[in-house]
């Protein structure tokens, strides 16, 4: 075998690959010296590689740093017969200091081992190899004898607890708010389950609650089941101690660093001493005692023991100088639990229970920010999307509204997953199903089943529909009747601002839609704009108002109800994702102060990517709001400014155009987003202005047809060169375009005293304007 | 961040950056030869060091010119904005010098026979500029400030009041803000117009600065010397100036003078003398002062056992005699492999080179191509 030639062989030797990664860690140039033996019997290579510190001239001068780190470390590397599947094992020399803050919590009964990364060391060798290994192994012992063990600056490093099996879920911010200013111990219940696997022994996971636990006969009474052979699951205790004050009369500080030593109940009972909060552990733990002394169990039950240290500042990472130190200790009647009893003690490992601060900060966001609370309107798959992605990143709604039941179809794509046959069977309403799945990120939050619609038609319903104290609501319903009833004049009176998302066109098109401040511009003025700037482009205007889009019964301006659009759930997500980014945005930054937003999704034809357009919104000209028998009418700034270059280019004469937009029935409003110029055959004079015909038909079918019916003309504009309303000439041209149009009819004069208007409908007298709101 | 020093492979000449912990930085001189085979593009790797300001511009907030000898300012011109701050363009993208730390010798030079590289030329007149405008207009903002290293023969220095830093003086701030470092002008010494033209050469016009640089709270972490190329006679004088207070001397690291020069050591010749050459014991001293676990630096082409001078093998022995019974170190950074200069951080315990890392790359080091390979 010429290709090994240069490695030792043999029974005596160490496998091939462990000898190679000896002769690389040898040629690494922090190393010094690297003495290796093998053992044929147990399979395992143990090297001790001395590796250089590095340290600063004054210490490498006399041989040490100020907290014992040597000039040359050695480090000791046991290879096993897997290497390199798995990571050798790495440890310091019995006699490292283990008060240092970056050694793993394993106890006095094994050696130091350093925590050289956050990450998977197996994982670090992989990528980079033994070299990679030993340049981090390099990295921690200069960086070791550079640690100054009572830095502020840098924050109290925690003892670590990276690799325990043992793990305590809890509210860290409840837990390090319990100490007063008297030392202290109590009770708290919580819930555990144990879990044996075949290749590791037993371990605990235990959530605590806030809720006190007595340790009266009652309480320690166990309850436990095992739900298979493998896990068993119960009540459990958790015992939280912390320190008070000190004979000086200031809070009790733990200010020394203290290498993990705690192994059993002595050892406990002593360092929960050292930390200040040992007479009430010792009192508590009696009690306990007491309580089992009759009892006896075939299974053990666990006790979790939290001592809350007091540093001298903040814990690294926290906001608070409490250090949390979970014990666990397995009990089963007649335990001697008083300070010489050497009954075993585990560490336990305590983690962040889920809150909407671990989101944000999993999230790579800041943690602490108070969120603005939302409402969510529409439960199905975009708003379900939009509300996982939004508690994901601590961001949840508040409230969630829908109307509906969920169907067996509605799985396709909604966010929940199906539950058991059981449950599908109780039907279920979408708004309370997924409140029930995201409570867990956000307990207060609230659902309500309702036809939305319903409610705010009605003016002492419409009220309280949403709580007050929203920042926002986002409607997802993809419904153009809850859009039409958000846009109530009684409505938009009371509501917060509203944001709206959905697909158009069998989902290839994203819309969201932000409101302005006082809903100016509102959700309809934004559809407007939408559906101008999406008919503008032929592409936009064929997925959405196409004789593709005709095909699949497009209502126009429809959002997806899933029936209607076969898509994938794949699809929907992508197309969603960027909107709840958007959101995240909005609810970190607040909505913009000026104006509204929109933002155009076009998702690609074969699905791989996006291009996105977000345009800002300006507020829109309120001519009239809408009243009891008198339609509102709101003008996009655009169309004002077109009219009033249209009236500068012809001065001391009239003229006047088209007006194009929507007319909703529901507000009673007018919404007008575009002018067409008038045809060439018009007459401009100081005492007329004539509307031409020519190419105007075809004209404004291509418009209508480009937009699919969602443009069309609302009526016409043209001034007057001195402030007046409407003339009898106006009238009788009003009244005779009135009864052609099945909505009422728009004149809109452009005066130098502001806008007069007419509206006509044919059913019902001329409505004129009083002098109205000045618009310019 | 790390308070740091960086000192560049630019051969027989100086160059060097500190960076304080407050982020300052300060270059020592400037040896910007034409990038080569073996020359690496000092340059760049001081561009990649820098900061740039709110405008774009990188910059340093001050550079201390020794003295103007070519390998102490080359590539000032070409790299470095001259000039009224509102004049740099974002197209040439030199480097701004917030605050220049000149000798004062740029006041005199051009009027005599000793001839000034277009470099140094360039240097005084942008000194010479700043101290105009700061006459007529009081310290000006960043780029337009200037501290003059020592004072000038005839008093012309006598009325730069807050910019002129004197002899024995100590100075802790940059850019008229405090920072993390103290300074000692330890040279030039005040000069006489007779004795000036005897020994007052530019390299013996060169400023020694003592530098005691702050780290992790502690004021005094590493203390600098730098001596520019000041040869025996200054080092001699520097010595019975100090020492009654030797301890203004101590250094934790020395960049040894005139890359390690024998000239700073002692009045004979190395290439005459030889071995026979005797050391000044009073220069000697003032380059003696060195702390427990001292490095003595060499910004020099590699010392060899030859009768070059500089470097001069001799100054090396000489300059490992003195730091041996502190257990310290001499250093060429000539001798270190690679084109990277070499680094060193400060740690309240002292100063220590930059660890080498080892990248990932390792892996796919290989012979091939090293050698021809023959097969059979």
């Amino acid at each position: 075998m010429a290709d090994t030639a240069a490695l030792p062989q043999g029974p005596d030797a160490p496998p091939r690959a462990v000898a190679r990664a000896l002769r690389l860690i040898a040629l690494h140039p922090s190393v010094r010296a690297v003495e290796s033996a093998h053992s044929a019997e147990t399979g395992l290579t143990t090297a001790t590689v001395l590796i250089d510190a590095n340290l600063p001239a004054r210490w490498r001068v006399r041989g040490w740093a100020d907290n014992g780190v040597r000039a040359e470390e050695p480090v000791t590397f046991v290879f096993s017969a897997t290497y390199p599947l798995q990571e050798p094992y790495v440890h310091l020399r019995e006699d490292f200091d283990r008060s240092h803050p970056h050694l793993q919590p394993r106890g006095p009964a094994h050696p130091p081992e350093p925590c050289l990364l956050l990450g998977s060391v197996r994982e670090l060798l992989r990528s980079r190899g033994i070299v990679g290994l030993v340049e981090q192994v390099a990295d921690w012992i200069e960086r070791a004898a550079l640690v100054r063990l009572n830095d502020a600056s840098r924050g109290w490093e925690v003892t670590r607890r990276d690799e325990i099996d043992d793990l305590a879920i809890l509210d860290t911010a409840w837990v390090r708010a319990l100490p007063g200013r008297d030392a202290g111990c109590d009770g708290y219940i919580a819930v555990y389950a144990a879990v044996s696997a075949a290749d590791r022994p037993e371990s605990y996971r235990l959530i605590v609650s806030t809720h006190r636990h007595g340790l009266t006969d009652g309480d320690c009474r166990w309850r436990s089941e095992a739900n298979s052979e493998t896990e068993r699951c119960g009540d459990a205790l958790a015992l939280i101690a912390w320190s008070g004050r000190a004979p000086s009369g200031g809070p009790f500080v733990a200010s020394d660093y203290l290498p993990e030593s705690v192994v059993d109940v002595a050892s406990l009972h002593a360092r929960a001493n050292v930390l200040g909060c040992g007479e009430q552990l010792r009192a508590k733990l009696g009690l306990l005692q007491s309580r089992l002394r009759d009892k006896s169990s075939d299974v053990p039950h666990p006790v979790l023991v939290i001592l809350l240290a007091r540093r001298p500042f903040d814990v690294a990472g926290a906001n608070s100088p409490i250090e949390i130190c979970p014990y666990l200790i397995e009990v089963r009647g007649k335990d001697d639990l008083g300070p010489a009893s050497g009954k075993p003690v585990r560490l336990v490992a305590p983690l962040e229970q889920v809150s909407a601060d671990l989101m944000r900060l999993a999230s790579g966001e800041e943690a602490g920010a108070g969120p603005a609370r939302w409402t969510l309107l529409g439960c199905g798959s975009v708003g379900s999307k939009i509300a996982t992605h939004m508690a994901r990143s601590g961001r949840g709604p508040s409230v969630l509204i829908d109307r509906d039941g969920m169907r067996p179809h509605n799985y396709a794509r909604h966010a929940l997953f199906p539950t058991s046959r059981a449950e599908q069977l109780q039907s279920a309403d979408k708004a309370p199903l997924l409140g029930k799945s995201l409570v867990e990120f956000n307990e207060a939050i609230g659902t309500v089943t309702t036809d939305i619609v319903a409610r705010l038609a009605d003016p002492a319903t419409a009220a309280d529909a949403f709580r007050s104290d929203a920042a926002f609501v986002v409607n997802a319903t993809g419904s153009l009747a809850v859009r039409e009833a958000l846009c109530l004049q009684h409505v938009m009176a009371t509501r917060p601002r509203v944001v709206e998302t959905c697909l158009l066109g069998a989902g290839r098109i994203a819309y969201m839609a932000v409101e302005g401040p006082a809903a100016n511009p509102s959700l309809g003025d934004i559809a407007a704009e939408a559906y101008r700037a999406l008919s503008a482009d032929i592409a936009t205007s064929t997925i959405v108002f196409g004789p593709d889009a005709a095909a699949r019964q497009i209502a126009i301006g429809q959002g997806c109800s899933s029936l209607t659009f076969p898509m994938t759930d794949a699809h929907l997500s992508a197309m969603t994702a960027p909107m709840a980014t958007v959101l995240g945005k909005l609810h970190a930054g607040g909505l913009p102060t000026a104006g509204g937003e929109l933002l155009i999704g076009l998702g690609a034809e074969d699905g791989l990517g996006q291009s996105w357009t977000h345009a800002a919104i300006e507020p829109w000209t309120v001519v009239r709001e809408a009243s009891a028998g008198e339609p509102g009418i709101r003008v996009s700034p655009r169309v004002d400014a077109e009219i009033a270059r249209e009236v500068a280019a012809h001065p001391g004469s009239e003229t006047g155009g088209i007006i194009l937009g929507r007319y909703s029935d529901v507000t009673d409003s007018f919404h007008v987003v575009d002018t067409l110029p008038a045809p060439p055959d018009s007459r401009f004079s100081p005492e007329e202005f004539v509307l031409g015909v020519e190419g105007l038909p075809e004209r404004l079918q291509d418009l209508v047809e480009r937009s699919g019916g969602s443009l069309y003309p609302l009526g016409t504009w043209h001034n007057h060169l001195v402030t007046s309303g409407p003339s009898h000439k106006d009238m009788a041209t009003a009244l005779r375009l009135a009864v052609e149009q099945a909505f009422p009819l728009l004149m809109l004069i452009h005066t130098p005293g502001g806008y007069r208007f007419l509206g006509v409908e044919a059913t019902a007298g001329p409505s004129v304007s009083a002098p109205s709101r000045e618009a310019a | 961040m790390t308070a740091s020093t960086v000192h560049f492979r630019v051969g027989n000449g100086d160059m060097a950056l500190i960076e304080l912990e407050d982020g300052r930085t300060i270059l020592v001189d400037v040896n910007a030869r034409q990038p080569g085979a073996d020359i690496p593009d000092v340059i760049a790797q001081l561009r990649k060091r820098l900061k740039r300001d709110a405008s774009g511009r990188l910059y340093l907030d001050a550079f201390l010119l020794t003295h103007p000898d070519q390998d102490h300012c080359r590539g000032l011109r070409e790299h470095f904005h001259l000039g009224p701050p509102e004049t740099w363009f974002k197209t040439s993208d030199k480097i701004v010098i917030r605050e220049m730390w000149s000798s004062p010798i740029v006041f005199r030079r051009a009027s005599r026979d000793h001839k000034l590289c277009e470099d140094a030329d360039a240097w005084a007149c942008e000194a010479r500029r700043r101290v105009k405008r700061f006459r007529a207009l009081g310290i000006g903002s960043d780029g337009e400030r200037i501290r003059i290293m020592g004072e000038d023969v005839d008093g012309k220095t006598d009325d730069l009041g807050p910019i002129l830093v004197k002899i024995d003086e100590e100075f802790s701030s940059i850019c008229s803000a405090t920072s993390q470092f103290k300074a000692r002008l330890i040279a030039p010494m005040p000069a006489s117009d007779n004795e000036e033209d005897e020994i007052l050469s530019k390299n013996n016009s060169s400023v020694i600065l003592g530098l005691a640089i702050q780290a992790d709270g502690y004021a005094d972490a590493s203390r600098y010397l730098f001596g520019g190329d000041a040869e025996v006679g200054i080092w001699e004088q520097v010595w019975d100036r100090n020492k009654e207070r030797k301890h203004v001397l101590e250094y934790d690291v020395l960049v040894a003078p005139h890359h390690c020069s024998w000239r700073s050591l002692s009045w004979d010749s190395w290439s005459d003398y030889g071995e026979d050459a005797e050391v000044s014991e009073a220069a000697r001293s003032a380059l003696g002062q060195a702390r427990s676990g001292a490095e003595v630096i060499a910004s020099s082409k590699k010392v060899k056992d030859d009768h070059d001078d500089p470097p001069c093998i001799r100054a090396k022995r000489e300059y490992e005699d003195i730091v041996e019974p502190q257990k310290g170190t001499f250093t060429c950074i000539a001798d270190r492999p690679g084109s990277d200069p070499y680094e060193i951080e400060v740690t309240h315990a002292g100063h220590k080179p930059k660890r080498p890392t080892v990248s990932a790359t390792v892996a796919a080091s290989t012979g091939i191509g090293a050698t021809p390979l023959p097969h059979g």
